[in-house]
């Protein structure tokens, strides 16, 4: 893979340049809650997919693409109702769109509503056991996680903090032609989620995965373990990973863990049916 | 035909005439979001078009034939909303829906369904590289030639041939739709909804409705032709009746149409009964040996008697050829 890193500064995430006016924003740590997103220059309209957990990460996106393109983005497109891809959303103007599919909306709805009132609930406890942290030797968690935990632990509390409804609803693909390059946007049904949107750049041959894929896995994430690693459906997550391998692609931006292959594809193929399938 | 339309819209007692002054169209308040801007008879505008405001969003539906008739849509939707056009939507492929595209701002996105976008390319492309290729000196002919012209269908035609060649000499170019949905989609305001729904073997094949549930507002585009001829050369017949079912089927108080005055469900049902019977027509005539142009108007319904448009006979002539290859 022939891709180079952009001179950028962040504490949150690195970014990638893929191919010219395509960005990779990759987590530069590995928590849970460390996801990757992505800058999709078609020439005429700039697009976003997906807004990232931290607040200090969103506004560092932000800053990245005003720095890039010194305007503001077409579209935003949220993959799936997960807190972790899109709790960003309300740093965006409200003028901007924001792309997702129904079911995702409903959802975001449903659930992500009662996690923020439960980040809000907790949120005092959470910040002193971070405090805690820092100053004890055994840490589960680096310094600068605790610090984005502490900094996202005082920004769901603040009052002016909201969860922002994706508004452009769409059940099957859309495609946005711009002057440079072409977008597809293809929704798949139960997977990960009920409902995953990826973004696929046919020319260029990049698919932006959400949390369709994970770069990286760990035995210790199956399901009787942590259970980190998570499918709301693993038969159907299969398939449609198996439908996405089959395709004429050669980069995979993971929703977790970065930029890959094929070759990652297939290991959370393998994964699936190793703990799921097969037992 | 003008006084069933005042009739019709005098029936709309909700539907506000706005005083906008356009020569191309006169300027309709449906409802709260909603403006309807229903072409003038004659006008150089070619198709109805409308506005919607839900928000945080001002949506423009159809860019007519005309460059200037779409300047003044424009202007209409910034005066009654005080926004700039976040997006355009286009019901189908037909260049009187779409010549206006290229005056509106390129960060406006413009969607359509998959399959219009490709008629666009297609045939939409070559009938606009046709006309724009016209010979001026033609033009100027046909333009003599309605001073001497007695027939009334000649001069319906010759009108019509000179509001498309003119449509497209207004513009520079031909712009496409830059966002497509297979099936539909919503957008979501933060006042109301707005459903874009597709749909396949109508009057195009892949023709678009707007569609607000909450304020029972349709945009069909040329999914209806009120009270009069719709052309059903460039899709399935079968298929129209058929989507008019469904479409039918929503909840809706008042429609702007393609062409002809704001209407409702009853206009539908009528266009269905126009084709149907037009059907049966072609088809008795073609079965007994007879020539199908021989179909006069008082061979229809006595409701559909007194419609009046340039494609009637381009419909016989397309049932025609459909039944006999059938």
């Amino acid at each position: 893979m022939n891709y180079k890193k952009i001179d950028f500064e962040s504490t949150y995430f690195d970014l990638f340049g893929l191919t010219e006016g395509i960005y990779a924003v990759i987590s530069k740590n590995d928590s849970e809650m460390s996801v990757s997103a992505g800058i999709l220059d078609l020439g005429n309209y700039l697009i976003i997919y997906d807004t990232l957990f931290y607040p200090g990460g969103t506004r560092d996106l932000y800053k990245a693409i005003k720095e890039l393109y010194g305007k503001d983005p077409s579209f935003i497109i949220n993959s799936h109702y997960h807190g972790d891809h899109m709790l960003g959303n309300h740093y965006f103007p409200i003028n901007i769109p924001i792309i997702s599919t129904s079911i995702t909306a409903k959802r975001i709805k449903e659930d992500v509503f009662k996690q923020l009132k439960q980040f809000r609930k907790t949120a005092e406890e959470e910040i002193q056991k971070r405090k805690e942290m820092l100053n004890s030797d055994d840490a589960p968690f680096g310094e600068i996680e605790i610090h984005n935990d502490i900094e996202f632990y005082n920004d769901v509390t603040n009052p002016d903090f909201k969860i922002r409804l994706p508004n452009f609803l769409i059940n099957n693909n859309l495609i946005i032609n711009g002057t440079k390059k072409t977008l597809h946007l293809i929704p798949y049904g139960t997977g990960h989620t009920d409902s995953d949107i990826i973004a696929y750049l046919p020319d260029d041959k990049i698919c932006f995965m959400g949390g369709l894929l994970n770069a990286n896995l760990d035995d210790s994430w199956a399901p009787n373990d942590t259970g980190r690693f998570n499918a709301f459906d693993p038969s159907k997550l299969y398939k449609i990973l198996k439908s996405i391998i089959e395709k004429d692609i050669e980069i995979y931006v993971a929703g977790h863990g970065g930029i890959s292959t094929k070759k990652a594809v297939q290991m959370n193929m393998d994964f699936i049916k190793k703990y799921y399938l097969e037992n | 035909m003008k006084n069933l339309g005042i009739i019709i819209i005098m029936s709309f007692d909700f539907v506000k005439k706005l005083d906008f002054e356009s020569e191309f169209f006169d300027l309709y308040k449906l409802s709260e979001s909603a403006y309807g801007a229903i072409a003038k008879e004659d006008s150089m505008m070619g198709s109805n078009a409308g506005f919607i405001d839900i928000g945080d969003y001002l949506i423009i539906i159809d860019t007519t034939l005309n460059a200037k008739a779409a300047d003044d849509l424009k202007h209409a939707s910034l005066q009654y909303t005080q926004k700039e056009p976040s997006f355009v939507v286009i019901t189908h492929n037909h260049l009187d829906h779409i010549i206006g595209n290229s005056i509106f701002d390129k960060s406006t996105q413009i969607f359509t369904s998959d399959q219009t976008l490709r008629n666009i390319r297609t045939e939409g492309r070559k009938s606009y590289d046709q006309l724009k290729d016209f010979d001026p000196e033609k033009i100027a002919e046909l333009e003599e030639s309605l001073e001497t012209e007695t027939d009334e269908e000649k001069i319906l035609d010759i009108k019509n041939d000179l509001r498309f060649l003119k449509g497209v000499r207004s513009v520079k170019f031909l712009r496409e739709p830059n966002v497509t949905f297979k099936n539909g989609c919503i957008i979501h305001g933060d006042k109301k909804n707005v459903h874009l729904q597709s749909f396949r073997k109508a009057h195009t094949d892949g023709d678009v409705i707007v569609y607000i549930p909450e304020e029972k507002v349709l945009f069909a585009g040329d999914l209806l032709f009120a009270n009069r001829d719709p052309w059903i050369g460039s899709g399935d017949p079968e298929g129209w009746v058929f989507v008019n079912e469904e479409l039918m089927g929503l909840d809706f108080k008042v429609v702007v149409p393609g062409h002809g005055s704001l209407a409702s469900k009853d206009e539908f049902s009528l266009e269905s009964k126009y084709i149907r019977e037009l059907m049966e027509l072609v088809k008795n005539k073609i079965n007994a040996g007879e020539d199908p142009t021989q179909i006069k108007r008082e061979d229809f319904s006595e409701e559909l008697q007194s419609w009046n448009s340039i494609c009637f006979g381009w419909n016989i002539n397309f049932l025609a050829e459909l039944l006999k290859k059938a």
